[in-house]
This record gives C-alpha cells, sequence and structure tokens, in this order.
C-alpha cells in the first residue's frame, strides 16, 4: 500500500501552479506555463486540454463562473483539493531537489 | 497556408469524442491558429504536424479513459449484484416473514475507488464499522441521518460519503480522487 500520494503528471502539476494566483482559461495557461517554465515546458494543444479536462474531473479545478478579460473563453481556478494537490507536489518536487543538490547534480547557476 | 492547417487541424479534432470536442474545440482551433500565424510557412507546416500528432495521441488517451470508466462501472454494478444477491441468497434459506427483514441485518460492504480501498459493515440498517485503506475507523466517526452516511477523518472533516438504500439493497457513494490515494484516512471529499 502506498504510503504518499500519488504524484501529478509534470504538466498537471504546471497547470495546477499556473492557477495559483486566480483563474485563467487555456491559452493564457499555456502561456503561463512557458514564462513559468522559461519556455522549457510548451503544452501542446491536445495535451492541454486532455490535462484540463482530466484535473476537472478528478475535482482538483473547477470552471470558474467568473469571467476574465475574455467572455467567450473558458476560465479554470483550483478547487480547495487542487490547492492541496499543488501543495503536496511543490513539497514533493522541494524535496527532490534537495537530494539532487545535496549530491551535487545540480549546477550552482541553476539554483 | 494558415486557413489550410488550421481545417487539418479540426479535422483531426474529429479523433476525440464528440462531447469532448463541444466542450474544448472552438478553444483548441484559436490557439492553434493564433500559434502558427506568426510563423514561417515551413514552421508552421512543422508545428502543425506536432500538433496533430500530439491531438491524435491526446484522444486515444481520453477515449482509453472512458474504456477504463465503462470498466469501472461495470465492476461497480457487479458489486451490487453480488452484494444484493449474497442478501437474496441468505433471505432464501430464511422463513418468508425474516426473509423481508434478511436485507436490513447484515451487509459488509468492501469497495474501492481511485483514492483506495475501504469497507463499510452495515448491523439493522446501521453503520457498526468502517476501514479505510484497511485502517478500523472509530464507531464515532460514522454519521448516518437517513439514507446518509458520512465517514469522518481525524479532524472531523468528512473523508468518505455514501448513500446507502436498505430497502433496495442498494449502496452507491461519491468516488474519491486519486490524489487521496496513501492519506485517504484524511483527505477531505469537496463539499
Amino acid at each position: 500500500m502506498s504510503t504518499q500520494p500519488e504524484s501529478l503528471t509534470p504538466l498537471s502539476a504546471a497547470i495546477l501552479f499556473a492557477l495559483a494566483d486566480g483563474a485563467s482559461h487555456g491559452y493564457a495557461i499555456i502561456k503561463e506555463i512557458e514564462a513559468l517554465t522559461d519556455g522549457e515546458m510548451r503544452p501542446h494543444t491536445g495535451s492541454m486540454y486532455l490535462a484540463l479536462h482530466r484535473l476537472l474531473e478528478d475535482g482538483l479545478i473547477v470552471e470558474s463562473p467568473v469571467k476574465g478579460e475574455d467572455a467567450r473563453r473558458r476560465y479554470y481556478k483550483l478547487s480547495d483539493l487542487g490547492r492541496e494537490a499543488a501543495r503536496l507536489e511543490a513539497r514533493r518536487l522541494a524535496q527532490l531537489v534537495k537530494v539532487a543538490s545535496a549530491k551535487r547534480l545540480i549546477p550552482r547557476s541553476a539554483l | 497556408m494558415t486557413k489550410l492547417l488550421t481545417k487539418l487541424f479540426v479535422a483531426s479534432l474529429r479523433l476525440f469524442p464528440v462531447e469532448f470536442r463541444n466542450i474544448y474545440g472552438v478553444e483548441m482551433e484559436e490557439i492553434f491558429a493564433d500559434r502558427i500565424q506568426s510563423l514561417s510557412p515551413l514552421a508552421a507546416c512543422v508545428a502543425a504536424l506536432t500538433e496533430i500528432l500530439d491531438v491524435a495521441l491526446s484522444a486515444i488517451r481520453v477515449r482509453l479513459g472512458h474504456a477504463a470508466d465503462l470498466r469501472s462501472a461495470t465492476i461497480g454494478m457487479l458489486g451490487t449484484i453480488v452484494v444484493a444477491a449474497m442478501i437474496t441468497a441468505s433471505a432464501v434459506e430464511r422463513s418468508p416473514a425474516a426473509a423481508m427483514r434478511a436485507p436490513l441485518d447484515s451487509i459488509d460492504f468492501n469497495a474501492r475507488d481511485p483514492a483506495g480501498e475501504f469497507t463499510l459493515a452495515i448491523r439493522h440498517g446501521r453503520p457498526v464499522g468502517a476501514t479505510i485503506d484497511r485502517v478500523p475507523l472509530p464507531r464515532n466517526r460514522l454519521i448516518h441521518s437517513g439514507d446518509s452516511i458520512r465517514v469522518l477523518g481525524p479532524s472531523g472533516r468528512v473523508v468518505l460519503a455514501l448513500a446507502y438504500y436498505h430497502d433496495r439493497a442498494r449502496i452507491e457513494w461519491q468516488p474519491r480522487s486519486s490524489v487521496c490515494r496513501g492519506h485517504a484516512v484524511d483527505c477531505t471529499l469537496l463539499q
């Protein structure tokens, strides 16, 4: 039996992190992820909407009734469960980074 | 060129199930068109091919997910049938009068959802015991009201919610998210 929560896919985690500041729509989330990762992660459209669909199904994000500047688009925001999942994932990643850093696997310039 | 590539991309969206396409199709098309419009013709073709390939792979994953959901629903339905059959079998062995009461006497329900396993013991229509991930829960964490049975975690929040229809020998529950796996004993359900 597992003692840790199942980790998210990198794209799902990135979506949750991108939504941490508030509601956003699909294209803005893609742009935010590209900006947050310095262009390292450039989600394709199909993968992006599949990930959004699964996060909605799992209850980690919900559709936001409040529309932003583009009212035609669907806006998504974190649910309480999603925020908790994002926290757990961030903690897990931080722990991994600590281990990698202790083993000198991360160049100083990247920190 | 942009129009042609967008038409190809839109055609590829047909690989997704229609419900998925109806919800996300328009936005996906807009994003695709916006992405390729500033690219050179060659770069746009390469980007379009990559996007269409990604759509194909994502569509397969969506359809496989649907197949898995159908499998889970079938397993859930079989679970209900098994419970009903066990109750019926025990009732047949009793007198006709007792047979009417038999479904209320004793039910041991074992189930699994994306968060893990849980069990619920019901005696005379009342929940008397439960386990989550094989961890027995104190009886005072089982809240029974009408058809509703709620299981509370150590923090007092609802971690599992079930509906128990004893006259129909049917139990339904709100599947917990896979994110709760491994700490389902205290993983709060969305309210």
